[in-house]
């Protein structure tokens, strides 16, 4: 420190500024103006103030590693305040700047009572050990100190360890005692003795170092050496020095393990793939040729660059498993597209491999593997790799059910029914195939064919509950032709065979169909009793009241007929979530087969509905839910009502919008106003934003029939050219649609065969083909000239026009 | 890491029928009720090489995991105990400890 020359000012001021300097944290300043008045005069409360100064000073360069200088600053402060004990601060600079000797002078100084405390025992042990290296510490210590009465005992058990002299080592070990300062490295030397003979005694032993222990890390280290496994080579390359060296030793490593272990340092967590390739290739007398070959070999998936060096080092790899490694390169990069380019290079060079029957298997599974690469992205390969994989490989029941669900995801239902029937074909008995083919057919109205089929899982798995559920309404719907006929007795058949395959009783269309019969042959009280019975079985609720309306329309029956046979609803009734839920899955229901009854069934239940959804509780899941089937119902009444009471409760429902827009055009884009076509199109907007893409979808579907009036969700391969078609004739098209897609399949086959040439397969025809027939025919009924359509004479013959439905 | 042949140590060439044999001696030696981890590593084995078509799924398109420490450990397993000197232990052992005192006090 410079000396500074005390300017010649009062003494006030000095005590100003050197107040100021403490205050402000410069406290070397504030030593130089204490020394000054120290000076001048001596005072206690300058010189505590110059204690202060030094405290303050050591305590702020010890911060930036200056140890030595904190040191001394330090020392200048107890010659001021004798009285200090050494804090943990002062010891802790003190190792930091190696002056053991003096550390050692002050505990011994300290006396026993310093070290009771962690840090006080801690360093007793520190010095302990460290005297073991250097004799001379323990100058500072009484001969009667722990330190230096047990010295020559620990010295004397090393030395006979490392000589071999166990029993000596042992005696020697015995005279220090439990609460020794030198404690764990008995515990140490006890454990090394042990591992001579029994490796896991040793460990077990170890464990005993206490955790707080200076000991610690080596004994961790020679943990690792007494596990069965081995030492973890990361830890033991990270180690310092001398425990490495010591590991080394007690492990015997020759030259060779530890130039590995100098090379694992290097590649251990090492992204680096070339360095880890190499180095372990580098290495492979020591690691065996087979470990070598085999951890290389993983590795070229993620170093494929590593495939001339291993070949060089190991012996070619087949053009085969060349592909194959880069393929899954490609998979782990998420390389779908190059993946599968490899992947198919790799199944032409297993065509050119000398075993036949091996790699027809594995070419499907090739296939496959392309197949679910793809099926995502581009479900149209992922079709063509899995038809593939069939022609090597029939007999995979799987592929046949993805090939379905693939064709049906793309909206390709022919080509999904194909498949479906071969499946079939070549698995008869199969339950999940069979379950699929009865559903498509209940889909596609084949409802006899889905009877059959129900039939036929049944006796395979008596309890399958979806066909159960599929024949008791085929027997259903056969019963309310026979009742709508007047052929009662026919109609009691079919329910009673409807009934032994629901001896539980839990059908409620059942239970409400032989009320009705029974009401209709005049046994009133029979009725009312099955009545009350499907009342309760639906839940009592919104739900059940819609199932009876709509059960008692589809018999043509009115609505008074059950009046006072159930009980009716009170007039503040509201329906919560559950009962919603349900209402949506029977309006879902009834779509396929009942869909004409659906306005009427649900109309006198518009005001429960509309005071339902009022009330809070429902979430937008639950309006998306019934806006959905009440679009594809076409119940525009209530999806108003839904669509409306839906923003009460969430303004920016974008969904809720369309169902509101949908419902007021009847469904018909080309009705919106340019209000509508607005509100709408900031409904997308803000459904892109929500990334609701169900939604955005839905309105995009919905402004595209906007561009294209003929867009009715049918075949997209319609004709191009319909100049004639304006758009007035829109909605009498989509009456006349409306009303053929309610036709029993069976009549429609009838009408199109009349009004078409022979020679088309209508019975092979799906729904969906049918009705672009039906399309077509009415635009002739329509007046477009369909010769002109298709570029010369219709195909069809001059258009007639059909008979209308009934 | 070990292939699910080598966990249920069979040859790769083994049919379903020793395959299932060697899974069900190891279920029995390795009951579920006592060793729930054993036992789910010898199901997952099971499962990938139980028939043909999986064991040519599991060569085809597993990922062998790249594990360095399984590769270089057996060669540092300790086989017998040497004895050092007893300088290098003193070192070692006072290394350990400055180590463990310095760590303590920079984080004081």
């Amino acid at each position: 420190m410079k000396a500074v020359t005390p300017p010649k000012t009062k003494i006030d001021d000095l005590q100003a500024e050197a107040s100021f300097a403490m205050q402000h944290r410069r406290y070397k300043e504030a030593i130089v103006h204490f020394k000054n008045l120290l000076k001048l005069e001596h005072r206690p409360d300058w010189e505590q103030g110059l204690a202060e100064a030094y405290r303050q000073r050591a305590l702020q360069i010890a911060d930036k590693g200056m140890w030595q200088e904190a040191i001394i600053l330090w020392d200048n402060y107890t010659k001021l305040e004798p009285k200090t004990p050494p804090s943990d601060a002062y010891l802790g600079w003190l190792v930091h700047a190696g002056q053991f000797p003096k550390l050692a002078k002050l505990l011994a100084e300290a006396g026993p009572v310093a070290e009771q405390g962690p840090v006080g025992r801690k360093l007793a042990e520190t010095l302990a050990v460290l005297a073991l290296q250097n004799e001379k510490l323990l100058a500072a210590f009484p001969q009667e100190h722990p330190i230096a009465k047990h010295h020559s005992a620990v010295k004397r058990a090393i030395k006979a360890y490392c000589a071999g002299r166990d029993e000596e080592s042992e005696e020697a070990l015995r005279q220090i005692p439990s609460r020794s300062p030198y404690r764990n490295v008995r515990t140490v030397l006890k454990a090394l003795l042990l591992m001579g003979s029994d490796r896991s005694a040793g460990l077990e032993m170890l464990g005993r170092v206490e955790e707080g222990s200076a000991c610690r890390h080596l004994a961790h280290a020679l943990q690792g050496l007494a596990r069965a496994t081995g030492p973890d080579l990361v830890a033991l390359s990270e180690l310092p020095p001398k425990q490495q060296a010591i590991i080394q030793k007690l492990n015997g490593y020759g030259k060779e393990q530890l130039n590995l272990l100098r090379d694992a340092k290097k590649i251990a967590n090492s992204s680096n793939h070339r360095l880890v390739f190499n180095t372990v290739l580098s290495n492979r007398k020591i690691l065996g040729e087979s470990n070598c070959r085999r951890f290389c070999l993983a590795m070229l998936v993620d170093f494929p660059e590593g495939m001339d060096s291993f070949q060089k080092a190991f012996g070619s790899l087949s053009a085969f498993e060349r592909q194959r490694i880069r393929a899954l390169h490609e998979e782990a990069q998420g390389e779908y597209p190059q993946a599968a380019t490899h992947w198919y290079k790799a199944i032409e060079e297993l065509a050119r491999m000398p075993e036949p029957g091996r790699d027809r298997l594995d070419e499907a599974l090739i296939l496959r593997h392309i197949a679910k690469l793809a099926e995502h992205e581009v479900p149209e390969i992922a079709i063509g790799a899995l038809e593939k994989s069939l022609e090597v490989d029939p007999s995979d029941q799987m592929t046949y059910v993805a090939l379905i669900r693939l064709n049906e995801r793309i909206e390709e239902p022919k080509e999904a029914q194909e498949w479906l029937e071969r499946a079939i074909k070549r698995f008869p008995k199969d339950i999940e195939l069979l379950t699929l083919a009865m559903n498509n057919a209940n889909r596609r109205r084949a409802f006899k064919k889905a009877a059959g089929l129900a039939k036929t899982l049944l006796k395979i798995d008596p309890i399958n509950s979806s066909a159960r559920q599929l024949l008791i309404s085929a027997h259903i719907g056969h019963a309310r032709k026979q009742f709508r006929a007047g052929k009662l007795d026919l109609a009691q058949q079919e329910l009673d065979q409807a009934r032994a395959l629901d001896t539980h009783r839990r059908n409620v269309s059942l239970c409400i169909f032989e009320g009705l019969l029974a009401l209709r042959k005049k046994d009133r009280q029979h009725a009312a009793g099955l009545l009350a019975e499907a009342w309760r079985l639906g839940g009592g609720g919104l739900s059940a009241q819609f199932q009876l309306n709509i059960e008692v329309l589809s018999l043509d029956q009115p609505l008074s007929a059950v009046a006072g046979l159930v009980p009716s609803l009170d007039k503040k009734y509201t329906a919560n979530r559950v009962e919603l839920s349900g209402l949506v899955k029977l309006i879902e229901h009834y779509n396929i087969g009942e869909k004409r009854r659906l306005p009427d069934a649900l109309k006198p239940l518009n005001p429960i509905l509309t005071r339902s959804l009022k009330q809070p509780g429902f979430t937008q899941d639950d309006f998306f839910n019934l806006g959905q089937a009440l679009v594809s119902s076409a119940l525009f009444e209530q999806l108003y009502i839904c669509g409306t009471e839906a923003l009460r409760h969430f303004s920016v429902m974008a969904a809720a919008v369309y169902f509101q827009v949908y419902a007021k055009c009847k469904g018909m884009a080309n009705r919106m106003t340019p209000a509508d076509e607005s509100r709408l199109d900031q409904a997308m907007e803000r459904a892109h934003r929500d990334k609701d893409i169900r939604t955005s979808m839905m309105i995009a579907k919905f402004f595209r029939e906007l561009e294209d009036p003929l867009d009715f969700g049918f075949d997209e391969d319609l004709p191009s050219g319909l100049d004639d078609f304006s758009p007035s004739m829109t909605p009498a098209m989509m009456k006349r649609m409306d009303e053929l897609e309610d036709m029993p399949r069976a009549e429609l086959i009838s009408m199109l065969a009349k009004a078409l040439p022979v020679g088309l397969p209508l019975k092979n025809m799906s729904h969906m083909e049918l009705m672009d027939l039906a399309a077509v025919m009415v635009m002739g009924e329509l007046g477009i000239d369909l010769g002109s359509l298709f570029g010369g004479a219709s195909p069809f013959g001059p258009a007639k026009k059909l008979p209308k439905s009934r | 890491m070990q292939t699910p042949y080598e966990i249920l140590e069979v040859a790769e060439d083994a049919s379903d029928e020793s395959i299932k044999k060697a899974y069900l001696k190891k279920v029995k030696e390795y009951p579920p009720e006592h060793n729930v981890e054993a036992f789910q590593r010898f199901r997952n084995a099971f499962e990938q090489i139980q028939n043909e078509k999986q064991r040519s799924n599991h060569r085809l398109f597993h990922r062998e995991k790249v594990d360095l420490d399984c590769l270089l450990r057996p060669l540092f397993k300790p086989k017998d105990i040497h004895r050092p000197d007893a300088d290098l232990l003193v070192g070692a052992l006072a290394e350990s400890a400055l180590d463990d005192l310095l760590k303590t006090k920079a984080s004081t």
